[in-house]
């Protein structure tokens, strides 16, 4: 019974992109939004049965068999679900929300003309990303995991008539790439070093990436192979980070804003960028021996949630404001992460940044769709400068995007205000260490600091696009209207959820007790609440909101002195790192290829035809013999005959 | 003992020649050189379940030998020849048979046979009829290259593709480009045939000892190699230090001039240089065969030939150095792909990148390279069949697809022929769940295995290869600045017609299928590998010995 439900978790999703294809493949019919929505709908009730009935089971995981993928010389490779309480709390995210932005797509999408293809591929991802979620093996997590980057390159590439939009969405499937071929490498590697390693039964290359397996062969390889144990590392931590767009590969996050915006909550803010963090999650038994690894992460996060956030403060366009808010949060995760590099910290690591993780996913999907009401209502302009004071336009939304930008900025007691101070506490709670404290508390630190620069430019946005004097674009037309009703359900859940998820789940510890369930993540070593970090944080909210507001009444150009300008001016531009990448990177690399196509045809090819008329020199030569007059052929034979006989006589 | 074989090799011959004779302006041949093309594709997949019906078993499989699960080998296919080399009359006996490698690669030849077929009745404007009769006359001889089962017939057919091919190369492409193309094809080739056959015929002769007249059979033969191997492995075990020495001093030419022919057919760097060429100067159409089936005929004589054959030897000095090649290949085919501006000529690169991945699970040896080599033979012989016939489609309603210009917006033009190109591109960057990825992820973690440094230059080869499939989609495929009319003289203005978009549907689902349950293609040829592992990875192991070993061939 459970196995049936959890396998209906993503075949119901594979069912609807099936038959939202056909109804794509048939000229596109207005009814594809019916299979997607029942689909997903179901899925999620599906994870809500898995997660009522207790499908993790006794021992904490429970594997359901599906079907042989490989078997080359006895070695296999299942397509098979695990479920825990770790991928279930993800799963409830993702189906949920998923269910949710379909229903809310309905409506927004309704007359593009590639409405039955944009549900296909909408449910082809929701169905890779759930597959992702429940792998056993870390070879079929990388399949759906390229599954999912796929679906985000088709959905940002929707409007593949923009040109934007294509390169937006070239440009983050190949950021991904770079990324997930060092995630691969390392997938290989590590299947390596568990067949090098003494002691680990491992006769199976496929089945040694079995999660369980990987587990129990760490011990092992951390004493006999460190080095290549860390290199593993590293090189899974980078499959992490290009997913989950932290600092070096956040560069593809922002521009794939040109996808619709229902995709760029689900994808892009709630579920698939968060991936990284899941696979670090689900790795922390093997990263737990690697350190180093775990300290790079909380450095990356530490960068990226202030660069971010840094650059976030001076975007004009109200979707890229929350993109990159989303890398900021983002590289909160991997802070709260990275803080398992200290001994009994890990456990409460991960869930810490499994709330924050939950908990933004509602509010940053309600805050998305909140811009989508901006953007429909606003005919497709986003760019806050040239709107303003909403508020009596969009009453609603108006007040569905407060909650979720209080919610983001952290104010008491909305959801984000109890995740982001878990990860606070938890990194508060890391620089006690003595080895590795100094560091964590530096990351506490931008922990702070980024949280009052979160609260400055979420309120900052909000109060840009909703208050002050009403403004309206062209675009708009006539009647620029609130969103309907199956707009705004959806976004009613999600505000619901963006309210309550975090007094609900964290000061009660259902999450941790709940994903304590969970064989890696047993509860071991006391956490201690800080109630100072909370006050902190907690203030620093409300004087970012003030702050924030504060700047939203001036204009943008009352820049005062010279190091505020350097600093706005590096914002706006993206501190210029898309700028570097082209200069350093793909110039560099597109020259070379162009070097060796020119070597290729002019020094290997010319090279290799000058060698094949060699042999014509000869023929040359021969043609000066063979001139078709009969006397020099007459000449030549006497001569043949003549030394013939001179031969035979003389043996 | 099966008249299928025969059939399926003569078949298209005679049909093929029939048309050549008889075929007139050709309008009239159109059905008859389909419905051939058609019942070879037919008897392909009938061949595939006679040789899945013929388990070997489990005794059989302990024998590491080539074995030929459906045979055909009749007495009066007996060469005597009245000289005696080392004291033995010579008395070949040929053989045709299949084994699943050989299955698959007529169910290869069988499909793209089909496709292009299809694809020439509509393409195809002028000499239509000697067109569709070399088509099949070169289906045939590519078939009798994969059901020989004896030196010598594998030599006549591998060198009989050539003359259908050059005529067909010479008489339909580009004007002036495939007159020096052909030229350079042809001499490539010959370059390349010469030492093979050398080589051929030196294992031949060894094959003959005082007590053993000599063999062109591949099954004794590999036998004969797997014998002498363990011997020498045996004796270098036991102290002798001269016993691999003595053995490579018998062999090692051998394998140089194999591997010399062989990869000059499988464009191994630097040795590549004809295939661009070709591949831009033939028409599409004819590409197509060449790219998804003729190329891969090196990859057929490695694994049929060099691996069971001579493996010691092929440790010793080959299997660093092609390894080494073939990620080197990897790199540079996409990296060059990126930097050219005919999409014909992208193509063309990214056929040598996608070798070099074949080339790489070859030279791990393991059973799990060999695998992934045999299907990503196959694999890239559907994908980029499927390309090449797209491109060939888009000129057709373009002309030239140069990459120069971006945004040139096809794709609201034509969207059927755009979603099966980003298909097509998709599972050709090795996309999860498409077939690409199944072959490279084997090869890869063959080659693991063996030298770290490859995989992790191939790795390299996932990011590059998907930047120039994408730019092809990005810069042909999308944006909307592009042309709003057809531009051709040949005004094709509509999307695919259900005669074009059959086939590739039919292909695309082949790649949907195999990536998503590869374990029903590879059942079909895991005996087969397995046995030719138990040859080939023993020798591996002995050359190189910090090799990770995994205790499965028991």
């Amino acid at each position: 019974m459970h196995s049936l439900f959890a396998w209906m978790v993503p075949i119901s999703p594979l069912l609807g992109c099936i038959a939202c294809t056909i109804l794509s493949l048939r000229g596109d019919r207005k009814i594809a939004h019916l299979p997607a929505i029942i689909s997903l709908v179901f899925s999620a009730l599906f994870t809500i049965c898995l997660v009522l009935f207790g499908a993790q089971g006794e021992s904490g995981n429970t594997l359901f068999e599906g079907y042989r993928y490989l078997n080359v010389g006895g070695l296999t490779l299942d397509i098979s679900l695990k479920v825990d309480t770790l991928c279930l709390s993800l799963l409830v995210v993702v189906t949920s929300i998923s269910a949710m932005i379909a229903i809310y797509s309905k409506d927004y999408m309704h007359d593009d003309p590639g409405f039955a293809r944009y549900y296909a591929v909408f449910c082809g991802f929701v169905f890779s990303m759930t597959m992702l979620v429940l792998s056993h093996n870390l070879l079929m997590l990388y399949a759906f995991w390229e599954g999912v980057g796929t679906c985000s390159y088709l959905l940002i590439g929707f409007w593949f008539r923009k040109p934007s939009a294509a390169k937006a969405a070239t440009k983050a499937f190949l950021v991904n790439r770079v990324a997930d071929c060092f995630f691969l490498f390392g997938i290989l590697l590590l299947a390596y070093t568990m067949g090098q390693t003494q002691g680990v039964d491992a006769a199976n290359f496929f089945a040694r990436l079995d999660f369980t397996n990987i587990f129990s062969a760490v011990p092992l390889m951390a004493t006999q192979h460190p080095e290549l144990l860390t290199t593993i590392g590293f090189l899974l931590m980078i499959g992490a980070i290009g997913k989950s767009a932290q600092f070096p590969f956040h560069v593809w996050l922002p521009d794939a804003m040109e996808g619709p915006t229902p995709v760029s909550a689900l994808i892009h803010a709630a579920t698939m960028v968060t991936a990284g963090v899941y696979l670090m999650a689900r790795l922390s038994p093997l990263t737990e021996s690697t350190p180093a690894v775990l300290s790079a992460v909380a450095w990356l996060g530490g960068i990226t949630a202030f660069i971010a956030a840094w650059m976030a403060l001076f975007q004009d366009d109200l979707k890229r404001v929350l993109a990159y808010s989303t890398v900021s949060q983002l590289g909160y995760l991997f802070m709260a992460l990275g803080a398992g590099a200290i001994k009994d910290l890990m456990v409460v690591a991960v869930t810490a940044a499994m709330f924050h993780l939950v908990t933004h996913a509602f509010f940053k999907a309600l805050l998305f769709l909140s811009a989508g009401n901006v953007m429909h209502a606003m005919g497709d302009i986003i760019d806050m400068r040239q709107f303003g004071g909403l508020r009596k336009v969009l009453p609603k939304t108006n007040i569905l995007f407060l909650i979720g930008a209080a919610a983001l900025a952290g104010l008491p007691p909305l959801a984000g205000f109890f995740s982001k101070d878990g990860i606070l506490a938890v990194l508060a709670d890391a620089s006690k260490d003595g080895e590795y404290g100094n560091q964590f508390s530096i990351l506490l630190g931008i922990g702070f600091v980024t949280a009052l620069m979160t609260a400055v430019y979420t309120s900052r946005a909000y109060f840009r696009t909703f208050h002050g004097n009403e403004k309206v674009p062209d675009e708009a037309g006539h009647h620029a209207h609130e969103a309907t009703n199956v707009m705004l359900s959806p976004m009613l859940v999600l505000a619901i959820g963006a309210v309550l998820a975090g007094l609900a789940l964290g000061p009660t510890h259902v999450l941790g007790n709940y994903l304590g369930q969970t064989p890696a993540l047993h509860a071991h070593g006391e956490h201690h609440e800080e109630l100072w970090v909370m006050a902190v944080s907690g203030i620093l909210a409300v004087v970012g909101i003030g702050i924030g507001y504060g700047l939203s009444k001036l204009g943008p150009s009352t820049a005062s002195s010279g190091a505020w300008v350097a600093f706005a001016d590096f914002g706006r531009n993206r501190l210029y790192i898309d700028w570097v990448y082209n200069f350093l990177l793909v110039a560099p690399l597109e020259w070379f290829s162009r070097l060796l196509g020119w070597f290729d045809t002019n020094v290997i090819d010319s090279l290799a035809m000058q060698i094949a008329s060699v042999p014509r020199l000869f023929g040359l030569l021969g043609q000066r013999v063979q001139n078709g007059r009969l006397p020099g052929y007459s000449y030549i034979t006497a001569v043949g005959i003549a030394a013939l006989a001179v031969w035979i006589a003389t043996r | 003992m099966t008249l299928l074989i025969p059939i399926l090799i003569l078949l298209p011959l005679f049909i093929g020649i029939g048309i050549f004779i008889f075929g007139g302006k050709g309008e009239s041949m159109v059905g008859l050189a389909l419905g051939a093309s058609a019942l070879v594709l037919g008897l392909s997949i009938l061949l595939l379940f006679q040789v899945l019906g013929a388990t070997d078993g489990e005794n059989a499989l302990k024998e590491a030998t080539i074995h030929a699960r459906v045979s055909f080998a009749p007495d009066w296919l007996q060469i005597r020849l009245p000289v005696s080399v080392g004291g033995h009359e010579v008395q070949w006996q040929l053989q045709f048979g299949s084994d699943g490698i050989g299955a698959l690669m007529v169910l290869l030849t069988g499909i793209v046979g089909f496709a292009t077929m299809v694809m020439a009745t509509i393409q195809i404007k002028e000499r239509l009829a000697s067109y569709l009769a070399l088509l099949l006359i070169t289906q045939s001889m590519l078939l009798g290259v994969f059901l020989s089962m004896d030196l010598l017939s594998f030599y006549l057919f591998f060198e009989a593709v050539l003359l259908p091919l050059i005529l067909l190369i010479n008489g339909w492409g580009n004007q002036k480009e495939s007159q020096q193309a052909s030229r350079k094809f042809l001499l490539y080739t010959l370059v390349g045939s010469v030492p093979m056959v050398l080589g051929l015929i030196g294992i031949a002769l060894q094959s003959d000892t005082p007590d053993r007249a000599s063999t062109v059979s591949l099954e004794a033969l590999s036998a004969i190699a797997n014998e002498t191997q363990q011997a020498a492995i045996n004796a270098a075990a036991g102290g002798d230090k001269f016993a691999i020495p003595m053995l490579m001093e018998k062999e090692g030419w051998i394998v140089l001039l194999l591997l010399l022919g062989f990869g000059i057919k499988l464009a191994i760097l630097p040795l590549h240089t004809w295939l661009p060429t070709t591949y831009a100067a033939a028409h599409p159409n004819t590409t197509a065969l060449i790219a998804s089936v003729v190329a891969k005929l090196g990859v057929f004589g490695i694994i049929r030939i060099v691996i069971p054959l001579t493996p010691l030897a092929l440790s010793t000095t080959g299997q660093m150095l092609f390894g080494g090649l073939g990620a080197l290949a990897i790199v540079y085919g996409a990296m060059v792909a990126l930097s050219q501006s005919d999409l014909r000529k992208v193509l063309a690169y990214s056929s040598i990148s996608h070798v070099g991945f074949i080339t790489l699970g070859l030279m791990s040896m393991n059973s799990e390279g060999l695998s992934g080599a045999t299907i990503q033979m196959f694999n890239h012989g559907i994908i980029t069949c499927g390309m090449f016939l797209l491109l060939g489609m888009l000129e057709q309603r373009q002309g030239k697809v140069s990459l120069d210009a971006q945004d040139q917006g096809f794709a609201s033009l034509y969207p059927k022929l755009s979603v099966l190109l980003v298909f097509f591109t998709l599972a050709g960057a090795g996309l999860p769940g498409l077939n690409g990825f199944v072959g490279e992820l084997l090869a890869m973690t063959g080659m693991i295995r063996v030298s770290g440094i490859f995989v992790a230059i191939a790795v390299l080869g996932t990011v590059l290869g998907a930047w120039y499939g994408l730019r092809i989609v990005q810069r042909v495929l999308f944006g909307s600045s592009g042309p709003a009319k057809p531009r051709n003289a040949l005004l094709v203005s509509t999307d695919l017609s259900v005669r074009e978009f059959g086939p590739l549907l039919a292909m695309a689902f082949v790649c949907l299928y195999i990536g998503v349950r590869p374990q029903d293609s590879i059942q079909l040829f895991d005996q087969d590998v397995k046995r030719i592992v138990r040859i080939s990875e023993p020798s591996s192991k002995a050359i190189h010995p910090e090799i990770d070993t995994l205790a499965q061939t028991k």
